[in-house]
């Protein structure tokens, strides 16, 4: 039985994706960078109750600190091993992998029983102001969200890593003589 | 019993979450690893600059490069980093403290010291003990603080290394991270000597809360493992934690996993580097075999192969460095090991599979010389196969253009003929009309002017063909001094190849009429053609610099370099004016308006 947490991650996921009907149909996949600042943003508007830090991630532009949320992905996982999504690796031309996710035939089913409690915030989380749907994309080392009805774009938080205040002290490891003087 | 609570206090942080504490650590340690392509003469070339051999072992540094070494003063912003040197040996390795000032967010203060260790195997530890946190000491150091203190200095340290190392390195690392070595990353070993909750390390492993937050700092979990001594160890794809009473006595196992790992994430980026210089190769393939289709194919094959041939020589000298440096890790750990009599250590070394990575890391490295070998050989045959589409290329042009040659000749010899016999004709008909005039006056009959007692007639008809004589040499030479003058002036090409100021161009183009504007877009270069006259109207000027003559001037440069490639200046009436002189002239137009840089 699915959380609330990932009763709205499922709902979020199936807006971006879907499996295809037929043979001929093509499945549309959502990718994991552009899920993630939803996640993120999700967060920061109470749709979800998970933590974020600062994590290097895989993006399609290479490594990149970006805010992740560990309870997101472990939902995310769950959400698979139930059933309810498809994971999808998929290579870049910069040859990284990436992840890309799709809601699948028995997501769709469970999708219809989330609550319309659970459905409204993921519903405001991506509708523009004008109504319009909005998409995360990659773009300049940054995630932009943009509607396509009015072309209102607005950069995502997800990049913008927290600072913490805090002292440290130097310390050099104690280390052996190294090989080319005889090793340790 | 969960022992979750909400962080009651963020400050000095401007984390915008609530934040669920699940656990937290205690006298935190931490030493992050990296590796940077190191050699013995980078090593001599970083003591030199962090001044090892100087009697003050501390210095300040700036990544502002001085452009004027010659002038006596400079002004730069506050210098933010500054450093200890604490150990050397010149050939071999240095050892300093760090301390780091990069501007903050209002509101936060971070007093960054750090000491590195860095040696001629590439091998980079940055090691630190935690302090304070937010407004919490050293004996709670929450992990969801731990997290963003180990974003930021991951980043800082790569700042800070980046004003140190040669830009040869600095190129490598640019080459290996596709373009954004800021963004490169590190592996985190932690130490601790006590976490809250401690619990047997498969606890920390529930699929929840715990695992979730420990995530944040070691990515996805490979293995945890409980030690004999009671330490546990948390080992993940980005960070490892150790929690042990004595902590110390696994510095060098976990030193050496750090940075382990750390070269691992230098390989995988190394390696998908390889493999897009591959596909750089089918696009090079690609655009040979259209070469007779596309006529810019060669050249952008050309440029391409260029590139990829001097990024693949890189790699393999990445690699040589890559080769060195596993050798140098296994016989230090070979070594090592068999000091190692603590069974504690003993184990986690055999748990963290050291001397299985080191294996894997120098075939790894074996591997991938067969990888560049291949890819170097493969730049080698696309080079000879481009180098011979261009000789064909070539000799088509050759005979194309020997063909032209010959119909010029032809044709010009054909002219040559033709012209000799308008000439021919022009003396002909001049003359004629000159005896027509003659005859027009005079009457043209057998005695003009009514003269019966002159010239006869056969000495008119002398006369005749006198004044037709002198007729055809007055229209020849009219329309020779006419030829003359319609002649182009004094024809002057230069080359510039100097940086221009945009603004300043624009500017003076804006002043100028421009007749004629051609754009040659190719690739990255986006070359102009600009004429502009002056004297053209009926109303001649005096103009300051080049009187009341006539003046065309061709002016190239490139937009996207900012070049100013090459002019043509050509000026009315050779001969008044010196080739130095119009070189003088148009230069000077330029400075006046202060288009070059």
């Amino acid at each position: 039985m699915p959380t609330k947490d990932q009763n709205r991650l499922l709902y979020l996921i199936s807006l971006y994706s879907k499996p295809s009907e037929n043979e001929t149909q093509k499945v549309v996949w959502v990718r994991e960078t552009a899920l993630r600042a939803f996640m993120f943003e999700g967060i920061v508007k109470k749709v979800f109750e998970w933590d974020y830090a600062p994590a290097s991630v895989m993006t399609a532009d290479g490594r990149k600190f970006m805010n992740i949320s560990q309870e997101g992905e472990d939902d995310i996982n769950d959400l698979r091993e139930m059933g309810l999504m498809d994971a999808l690796k998929l290579s870049t031309s910069r040859h990284y992998y990436i992840t890309a996710y799709c809601i699948t035939k028995k997501g769709q089913t469970e999708v219809k029983k989330v609550p319309k409690t659970d459905k409204d915030p993921v519903d405001a989380l991506v509708k523009c102001e004008c109504g319009g749907d909005l998409k995360a994309e990659e773009r300049d080392e940054k995630i932009i969200l943009k509607c396509d009805a009015c072309r209102k774009k607005t950069e995502s938080g997800i990049m913008d890593c927290e600072d913490v205040s805090y002292v440290s002290k130097a310390y050099i490891p104690h280390l052996p003589i190294s090989a080319r003087k005889g090793g340790a | 019993m969960s022992t979750e609570k909400k962080i009651e206090s963020n400050t000095g942080s401007n984390i915008r979450d609530e934040l669920n504490e699940v656990i937290y650590l205690k006298d935190v340690r931490l030493l992050i690893g990296e590796y940077i392509p190191f050699g013995v003469n980078h090593i001599v070339a970083f003591n030199t600059k962090v001044g090892s051999f100087m009697r003050v072992k501390s210095s300040l540094l700036t990544q502002v490069i001085d452009d004027d070494p010659g002038g006596m003063q400079f002004e730069i912003p506050a210098v933010l980093t500054g450093i200890q040197i604490k150990n050397f040996d010149k050939n071999d390795f240095v050892e300093f403290d760090a301390e780091i000032h990069y501007p903050e967010a209002p509101g936060i203060v971070q007093e960054e010291h750090f000491g590195v260790h860095v040696n001629y195997t590439g091998k980079v530890l940055y090691g630190l003990d935690i302090e304070k946190i937010c407004d919490q000491g050293k004996d709670h150091v929450s992990i969801d603080h731990l997290s963003r203190v180990l974003a930021d200095l991951v980043q800082d340290s790569s700042q800070m290394m980046d004003t140190l190392i040669t830009d040869y390195q600095r190129k490598l690392l640019f080459l290996t991270y596709f373009g954004r070595p800021e963004n490169r990353d590190k592996y985190t070993f932690i130490l601790a000597k006590d976490a809250v909750p401690l619990v047997p390390a498969k606890e920390y492993l529930d699929g929840e809360d715990r695992e979730n937050e420990l995530r944040q700092v070691l990515e996805t979990f490979q293995s945890v493992h409980d030690l004999p001594d009671g330490a546990k160890l948390l080992v993940g794809t980005h960070g490892s934690i150790l929690i042990a009473k004595d902590p110390v006595k696994y510095e060098y196992v976990a030193t050496e996993y750090a940075f382990l790992m750390s070269m691992d994430i230098f390989v995988q980026n190394f390696f998908s580097r390889l493999f897009m210089m591959n596909d750089c190769v089918k696009d090079i393939r690609a655009l040979i075999d259209k070469s007779e289709e596309d006529p810019n194919a060669v050249e952008k094959a050309q440029a391409m192969l260029s590139t990829t041939m001097s990024d693949a020589i890189l790699l393999m000298e990445i690699l040589e460095y890559l080769k060195e440096s596993t050798q140098a890790l296994n016989i230090e750990w070979n070594n090592c090991d068999k000091n190692i009599t603590d069974l504690s250590v003993k184990e986690a070394g055999k748990r963290l599979e050291i001397e299985e990575r080191i294996i894997a890391a120098i075939d790894q490295v074996h591997d991938m010389e067969h990888v560049v070998d291949g890819l170097l050989k493969s730049l080698e045959g696309l080079s000879s196969m481009n180098e011979t589409i261009n000789q064909r290329q070539m000799r088509h042009f050759q005979e194309t253009l020997e063909e032209n040659a010959r119909i010029s000749e032809d044709m010009a010899k054909s002219g040559e003929r033709t012209s000799a016999g308008v000439e021919v004709m022009e003396i002909i008909l001049s003359g004629t009309l000159a005896l027509e005039l003659v005859g027009l006056f005079s009457g043209g009959n057998a005695y003009p002017f009514g003269v019966t007692d002159g010239p006869t007639a056969v000495g008119w008809a002398f006369i005749g063909v006198g004044f037709w004589a002198l007729g055809a040499v007055i229209l020849f030479k009219l329309m020779k001094w006419l030829g003359d003058r319609a002649e182009p002036a004094l024809v002057v090409r230069m080359k510039l190849n100097r940086k221009y100021n945009p603004k300043a161009l624009k500017e003076f183009m804006s002043k100028r009429e421009i007749t004629t504007q051609d754009l040659d877009l190719y690739g990255t270069l986006a070359k102009k053609k600009i004429m502009w006259k002056y004297n053209d109207n009926i109303m001649w000027e005096d103009l300051k610099r080049w009187g009341k003559r006539k003046v065309i001037i061709n002016l190239s440069y490139d937009e996207n370099t900012k070049f100013l490639l090459n002019a043509n200046v050509e000026v009315q009436f050779p001969g008044e004016m010196k080739i130095s002189e119009v070189k003088a002239a148009f230069l000077e137009e330029l400075i006046e308006e202060k288009i070059f840089q």
